[in-house]
């Protein structure tokens, strides 16, 4: 209730914070059109597009926010696809990767790439996590490897857009506190 | 820097240096050993889990093993496999490697999977949980 109350109390970031939604679940979907399989042909490589928007509500806004932001898109992102297993993986993933990001924020000698780097490695840790205890088998297991050099190209990847979305929104204005 | 009075804070450019260091926009240090740990932690992976000698092809749906095959074994004629759960997938194993050949998942991640034949390799298809994977690698020889 208080936490409810205090984020209503704030119009300007509960707008952001919906618009900030609305664009994770639509990144998310036109991701599907660019085809990575192409580039390096190995299942389960996302760019994880929708990890801008965390990373950028994160930074901007900060944990709490990008929580919200995350649990939302991912629920969202599962009623849309009518997928509940789809739910399990992205939760898992998306709460590794923002308990790792908030960590890694913390430290001063860590910039917004180390932190994307971080949290794409922790998604990938949690979806391996998930689908160890979906396939109840750790065969998988050795596949987070791949997904952990993936994680250090798409987190720098997703580290830059953001990178260039704090700058540009910074000199906008938007990211003032009042 | 502190914002003059009277000045609005829409049009304040003059703090973009101290903010851009606030969202540390710049690679650091830090990050150069976040990627040499995070590599070094898949390479540790890679070397520990795959390759040594092993050519047991295991088949498992949700942890139960349903088949296992001998990959040189298997000779001339490809040896196929299908498993039924919610999807039907059909493993088949043939000089000397094993893929998923079929199935009716809507990904389709397993059948773009390719084939594998090192110990410790493995290729699952998440919506029907079911995994192929080869027995041993390192780890599992040390184990045994």
């Amino acid at each position: 209730m208080n936490k409810q109350g205090s984020v209503l109390r704030r119009p300007r970031t509960l707008a952001i914070c919906a618009c900030l939604t609305a664009l994770a679940l639509a990144l998310s979907y036109c991701e599907r059109f660019i085809p990575v399989g192409a580039l390096i042909p190995l299942p389960g490589i996302k760019l994880g597009l929708a990890n801008i928007v965390t990373l950028f509500a994160l930074f901007a806004l900060g944990r709490r926010y990008a929580l919200a932001v995350m649990l939302t898109r991912c629920l969202l992102s599962a009623i849309f696809s009518g997928q509940p297993m789809a739910l399990l993986f992205s939760v898992c993933g998306g709460l590794l990767a923002l308990l790792a990001m908030s960590l890694a924020m913390r430290s001063r000698h860590l910039s917004i790439y180390g932190v994307s780097i971080l949290g794409a490695a922790a998604h990938n840790v949690g979806q391996i996590a998930a689908a160890m205890l979906i396939m109840h088998s750790t065969a998988i297991f050795y596949y987070l490897s791949t997904l952990l050099f993936a994680a250090i190209i798409t987190g720098a990847l997703t580290a830059l857009a953001a990178s260039g979305v704090l700058r540009a929104l910074d000199k906008s204005g938007l990211l003032r506190k009042k | 820097m502190r914002k003059k009075r009277g000045e609005s804070p829409y049009d304040d450019y003059s703090r973009d240096e101290s903010l851009s260091d606030m969202y540390r926009r710049k690679p650091r240090w830090g990050d150069y050993v976040t990627v040499a740990i995070i590599g070094l932690a898949a390479a540790v992976i890679v070397l520990l889990l795959v390759g040594g000698t092993g050519d047991t092809v295991v088949i498992t749906h949700i942890g139960e093993t349903l088949e296992r095959v001998d990959l040189s074994v298997v000779s001339g004629e490809p040896y196929t496999y299908t498993v039924h759960g919610v999807y039907t997938t059909v493993v088949t194993i043939e000089n000397g490697e094993a893929y998923i050949s079929q199935s009716t998942c809507p990904g389709q991640d397993c059948v773009h999977a390719g084939a594998i034949s090192k110990a410790g390799e493995s290729i699952v298809c998440l919506p029907n949980q079911v995994s192929v994977s080869i027995e041993g690698g390192y780890l599992d020889v040390l184990s045994k």
